[in-house]
């Protein structure tokens, strides 16, 4: 039966089940709370000394005047309150309160994944899952016909020839405007349209912010993890390979008379970084999907996908190694599909765990 | 949700090949988990809350009324209400006749059992309202119709029966309440993407879908209404007519497994 459906029954629903929670779990809440209130002083430094640990809205963060407030507090009777759920963070006299589950804020330099929301005036708006849409300028893209080439007007009348609403593509933060709205890039070859692949969307507070944000994984697929949460998989390319691979000298091959430092980014057909003319023509902006997909690899596509749902269903955070060490803890599931369970996403989580404390891999 | 051309494409062409590869990886006839409360609301006879994996979510309240059925015929009436839009908006208009199509009294649901005396009836009002839903709701809505009457419980009747000749009001008892025994009809939703068929298709399988069918079931057996529906605005197609009888036989199969997964609770 559970291979057709799987029906939960949860107890209670609305405001009962949180009474009774809250009942049942009161009393030794009740007895930390009135121990910290009473010893004031104890309990700020307590505080002061657990850094990070978890608050709720409305939670006592800190009676101490001299912290200045930040985000996701409050400011009452000059007592700091929590306004999220959340994190405390202390940066010198900065007080603030990182929420667990937020829309995304951009920070220059981060790799993201975006959906054209709007084709404007010069510039594509751009949903990154933030607060606002990104701006993405004409003149911060790749125009086919090479990096040389000058926007002209008919650059601007065609715009929608390069990208048009719903078209997903990966980009790095430029810069930050005044109102925390994020201007995008696309001008490197890492960058542009998604393809031959499928989406996937976690919290994005899920994603560890580190220096490298397209992996490749095992079974000729390639992960972006985008760090607002969206996730592109996709068949490995020539490209994606050429990156992982040793850079410069160590490709096979002999070494071509590049210029130091010059990099080469398709070991296989050595095409250096000086002919991203010919790189960037229009087939950067096309549509097509490669026809050569397999149906295993398809599947093994959705097999990535759902794992990367489980960790997050487990809310673990998201990283290479986790999305690998998952993979390998599903493969005890011959069916894909069952990999939608609760159950089997629980028990998936719990492997990973358990696979980081046996290798002691820093966490 | 706007997908790119080539996220479509994809999409299409998984769903499409002769494997049938679902974004999700599942089974053809297979569904996604499901969280139900029941019996929460006190004020209502029944009552049931479905929450789906993509956190589509649906409210079902059954509230009861004696009235003469002589007089009205229909004994169950359907109001639905999808947060975010109108009520007089052509979704929810044809989602509250489907309903109320698929629970006519004189369709497959048995009405006897809400007969009380020989003049007056239970008459169930039915209000549904879908908080979020990313895809065609009415199964989500047929599922949680399901498990809110099958959690109704009505006060008992303690009056006779028969009360054409002496005119009497049925009296009913203080406290004991008798459950509600109808096997109401489950509507399933099949998105059709060229010739395969899928069971409760997700939102990134909508959009690509060709067509979609709406497939009543009700004890053991199809029963109307079947029909087509749109399940995106883009890319809706036709299909071989060979395709229905897959997906009335998908649903023939499996609408057991889905009964019994709700009675097992």
């Amino acid at each position: 039966m559970s291979s057709i459906i799987s029906i939960a029954k949860r107890k209670g629903a609305f405001q009962q089940s949180i009474d009774a929670g809250f009942e049942s779990g009161s009393e030794d809440e009740d007895v930390n709370m009135s121990d910290s209130i009473d010893n004031g002083p104890t309990h700020t430094q307590e505080s002061n000394s657990t850094e990070g640990h978890i608050v709720t809205p409305g939670e006592l963060v800190t009676d101490d005047p001299v912290w200045m407030r930040g985000h996701g507090t409050y400011f009452l009777d000059n007592m700091t309150y929590s306004s999220v759920a959340g994190t405390v963070s202390r940066v010198n006299r900065l007080l603030s309160v990182v929420p667990l589950r937020s829309r995304y804020t951009p920070e220059t330099g981060d790799h993201v994944v975006g959906r054209i929301a709007e084709v404007g005036n010069k510039r594509w708006r751009v949903d990154i899952g933030g607060k606002q849409h990104a701006v993405l300028m004409l003149g911060s893209v790749n125009l086919p016909g090479g990096i040389l080439r000058r926007k002209s007007e008919s650059d601007e009348l065609q715009m929608r020839s390069f990208l048009k609403e719903g078209d997903l593509l990966n980009a790095e933060v430029q810069s930050l405007f005044q109102d925390g709205s994020a201007s995008l890039h696309t001008r490197s070859l890492k960058y542009g349209k998604l393809r031959n692949g499928q989406f996937c969307q976690v919290p994005c507070s899920l994603i560890v912010r580190s220096k490298n944000h397209t992996h490749n994984l095992p079974g000729n697929v390639t992960v972006v993890l985008g760090v607002n949460g969206y996730i592109w998989l996709r068949k490995t390319s020539k490209m994606d390979m050429a990156r992982d691979a040793p850079s410069g000298i160590s490709a096979p091959g002999p070494s071509n008379g590049a210029p130091i430092g010059a990099k080469t980014l398709r070991s296989s057909d050595s095409v250096s970084i000086t002919r991203l003319e010919e790189e960037s023509s229009w087939q950067i902006y096309s549509d097509e999907n490669d026809p050569t997909i397999s149906v295993s690899l398809r599947q093994t596509i959705s097999r990535y996908a759902n794992v990367i749902k489980a960790l997050a269903f487990c809310e673990i955070d998201i990283t290479h190694e986790r999305i690998v060490s998952a993979y390998e803890a599903s493969m005890v599931y011959p069916s894909v599909g069952s990999l939608i369970d609760r159950e089997v996403m629980e028990t998936i989580g719990q492997d990973v765990l358990t696979a980081e404390k046996m290798r002691g891999t820093p966490s | 949700m706007p997908l790119s051309i080539a996220e479509k494409s994809y999409l299409y062409d998984s769903l499409s090949s002769n494997a049938g590869t679902r974004p999700d990886g599942r089974l053809p006839h297979q569904f996604r988990p499901l969280e139900v409360y029941t019996d929460f609301l006190p004020s209502s006879n029944g009552s049931s809350r479905i929450i789906a994996s993509d956190s589509s979510e649906c409210i079902v309240s059954v509230k009861a009324n004696v009235v003469d059925h002589q007089v009205q015929q229909d004994l169950f009436q359907v109001e639905v209400d999808i947060a975010g839009q109108r009520d007089d908006s052509s979704e929810v208009e044809t989602l509250t006749s489907l309903l109320n199509r698929v629970l006519e009294s004189r369709g497959s649901i048995d009405a006897s059992k809400l007969k009380l005396t020989r003049k007056y009836s239970y008459k169930l009002f039915i209000d549904v309202l879908v908080i979020s839903s990313s895809s065609h709701p009415v199964s989500l809505i047929s599922f949680t119709i399901f498990s809110a009457l099958n959690s109704t419980y009505l006060p008992k009747i303690i009056s006779s029966f028969d009360d054409l000749e002496v005119e009497e009001l049925p009296t009913f008892h203080d406290a004991d309440m008798v459950k509600l025994d109808v096997s109401p009809p489950l509507v399933f939703i099949l998105a059709v993407v060229g010739e395969n068929v899928f069971m409760d298709a997700a939102a990134n399988e909508s959009e690509v879908a060709d067509n979609g069918l709406i497939i009543t079931w009700s004890g053991d057996k199809i029963v109307a209404p079947i029909r087509t529906v749109a399940l995106n605005n883009s890319d809706v197609k036709g299909f071989n007519p060979l395709v229905l009888q897959r997906g009335i036989q998908m649903v023939q199969q499996y609408a057991g497994d889905v009964v019994r997964a709700f009675a097992n609770l």
